[in-house]
C-alpha cells in the first residue's frame, strides 16, 4: 500500500521522502497550511518539512494545486466528500480539507478558499484486535456488539479494521459500511486494506442507506461501521440489531470518567444496543484499551 | 518504356496531390473525432465519475487519431507534474493539422476540465461538443475543399506534364 505522500505533486513528495526514515515510519499527519511551514507529525514529535536547509510553505494557489493533484484533477468525482470536508486517497488515507463553505439552499455543496490540508496516514497495526476481544471475553461479554469511543487519532479505525478481519477470519460474514473510504480504502475496485475472507464491503454508502441495504441483500452476522452520527444512524442500527445483525461501530468521545449523563456515548450505552462500550486511548500506545463498559441492560437485569 | 514512365509521372503526381492535401483533411478528421470524444466523455464523466485520466484513456482507446495526443495528456496527469491546462497544451502542440482557433477551444475546455461539478462538466463537454461541431462544418467547407482542389490540381499537372513529355 503506498504511502499518502505518494500523491502529492513531485516537489513535495521529493522533499518529504528526503525526510529521516525513522520519522517517516511513524508520520501520523502532514499539515500544510496557507504561508506557514509544512509540518509532520508523528506520535511525540512535529517536525519541520526542509529542503536543502530551508523550511518549506505553502501558499493559497500552492494548496489548490496540490488538492487538485491529490483528486486527480477530478473534483467532480470528490465533490460529495470535499463538502464533507475530505477527501480519501487510495489506500484509505484521509485528508482533511480547510476552507471556506459554499452554500447553497442552506447546505455546504462545496469548498472554496483553500487554507490548509492534512494528511492522515492509514495503518495497519497487526495483532490489535486480539488483546480487545481478549479483555471483553474476559470480563464475560459474549456479545459482539461494541462501541468503540475515542478521540481523534487514538485508533478507532485501525481497531474497527483489525476487527472486521479477525471476525471475519473467525468465520462470521461482515459487512463493512465505509462511508468515507477509509476502513477498506477500496479503490477503483481494490481493496486497501484485507478486511479477511468473509468480508463484503459497501463503500460510500451512507450508513442509514448501507446498513439497510446490508441487511435485506448481504446476509450479514456482523456490520461495521465508523464515525456514528446522529438519530437516524442509531435507529439503523436499532434496526439492525432487531434483525439479528450485531453491530461494531465507532464513535468520537472524551475518555471514560470524563463521560457526561446526557452526552451521545452515555445515551448510546443507556440504549443497551452494544453489549460493550470500549473506550480507546493513546497512552501507552495508539489503540490501548482505556476502560470497558459492559451492556447496562445486561447488568441490570442479569 | 515510355508509357511505364508516363504511368509513374500520374500515380506520382496523385500521391503528392494527396500528400498536400492531407493536413487539410486531417484537421476535418480531428475535430470531428475532438467532436466525437467531448460526447463520448459525458456519461464518463457525469454518470460513472471517472476520474479525468481513465476517463481520457478509455477515449484515446475509442478514438485512435487522437491516441497520441490524448496518451500525452494521460502520462502528464498521472505523473502529477502538470496541470490539466498545460498537459492539454502540451498535446494538442504534438499535432500541427490544428489551428489556432481550434487549440483555444480545446484549451478553453481544458482550464475548467475536472473543477467543478458533474453539472457544470456535462455542460462544458456540451458547449465544446457544439463549438467543435461549428469548427469541423467549417472545416468541411474550406478545408476539404481545398484538400480537393489542390489534389486535382496537382493530378491534373501530372497527367499534363506526361502529356507533354509523350
Amino acid at each position: 500500500m503506498a504511502e499518502p505522500w505518494r500523491y502529492l505533486p513531485p516537489r513535495w513528495r521529493d522533499a518529504i521522502l528526503n525526510v529521516d526514515a525513522d520519522i517517516l515510519t511513524r508520520v501520523e499527519e502532514i499539515r500544510f497550511r496557507t504561508d506557514v511551514p509544512v509540518r509532520l507529525y508523528t506520535d511525540c514529535e512535529c517536525v519541520v518539512l526542509q529542503h536543502q536547509g530551508r523550511e518549506m510553505a505553502t501558499d493559497a494557489q500552492e494548496l489548490r494545486r496540490i488538492l487538485e493533484v491529490l483528486v486527480d484533477h477530478s473534483l467532480y468525482a470528490r465533490v460529495d466528500e470535499l463538502r464533507q470536508g475530505f477527501i480519501t486517497l487510495p489506500g484509505g488515507h484521509r485528508v482533511g480539507v480547510a476552507g471556506r463553505a459554499v452554500r447553497q439552499g442552506g447546505e455546504v455543496i462545496t469548498q472554496t478558499d483553500i487554507t490548509g490540508l492534512n494528511l492522515r496516514c492509514a495503518r495497519v497495526i497487526r495483532g490489535l484486535a486480539e488483546p480487545v476481544v481478549g479483555a471483553l471475553r474476559n470480563r464475560g461479554i459474549l456479545g459482539n456488539s461494541w462501541l468503540v469511543v475515542s478521540p481523534p487519532r487514538a485508533g478507532k479505525t485501525t481497531l474497527l479494521r483489525e476487527l472486521a478481519r479477525w471476525f471475519s477470519e473467525s468465520g462470521l460474514r461482515v459487512t463493512v459500511v465505509d462511508e468515507r473510504l477509509e476502513i477498506a480504502g477500496l479503490w477503483s475496485g481494490t481493496q486497501g486494506f484485507f478486511l479477511g475472507p468473509h468480508t463484503d464491503v459497501l463503500s460510500g454508502w451512507d450508513k442509514v442507506q448501507g446498513i439497510a441495504t446490508a441487511v435485506r441483500c448481504l446476509g450479514p452476522d456482523l456490520i461495521v461501521i465508523d464515525e456514528l452520527g446522529g438519530i437516524a444512524d442509531e435507529k439503523a442500527l436499532l434496526s439492525a440489531r432487531y434483525a439479528g445483525v450485531d453491530i461494531l461501530a465507532s464513535i468520537h468521545g472524551p475518555r471514560a470518567q470524563d463521560v457526561h449523563p446526557g452526552s451521545r456515548v452515555q445515551t448510546l450505552w443507556d440504549t443497551g444496543l452494544f453489549d460493550a462500550v470500549v473506550f480507546l486511548s493513546r497512552e501507552p500506545r495508539v489503540g490501548s484499551i482505556g476502560a470497558i463498559w459492559p451492556c447496562k441492560v445486561g447488568e441490570e437485569s442479569g | 518504356m515510355r508509357w511505364m514512365g508516363g504511368l509513374f509521372v500520374i500515380v506520382a503526381a496523385i500521391y503528392v496531390g494527396r500528400l498536400m492535401g492531407r493536413p487539410y483533411r486531417r484537421r476535418w478528421l480531428l475535430l470531428t473525432t475532438w467532436e466525437r470524444c467531448a460526447g463520448f466523455l459525458i456519461p464518463l464523466i457525469a454518470w460513472h465519475r471517472m476520474p479525468l485520466s481513465q476517463a481520457l484513456s478509455r477515449a484515446s482507446r475509442a478514438y485512435p487519431p487522437l491516441s497520441p495526443i490524448l496518451d500525452r495528456v494521460v502520462r502528464e496527469l498521472d505523473a502529477r507534474e502538470s496541470d490539466v491546462v498545460a498537459a492539454f497544451r502540451h498535446g494538442l502542440g504534438m499535432e500541427p493539422a490544428l489551428q489556432h482557433g481550434d487549440r483555444e477551444v480545446l484549451e478553453d475546455m481544458a482550464v475548467k476540465l475536472g473543477t467543478s461539478s458533474v453539472e457544470f462538466q456535462s455542460d462544458l463537454l456540451r458547449t465544446t461538443e457544439s463549438r467543435l461541431h461549428q469548427l469541423a462544418q467549417e472545416s468541411r467547407v474550406v478545408d476539404l475543399k481545398q484538400a480537393r482542389l489542390l489534389e486535382t490540381l496537382i493530378s491534373l499537372s501530372g497527367v499534363a506534364l506526361v502529356i507533354l513529355l509523350l
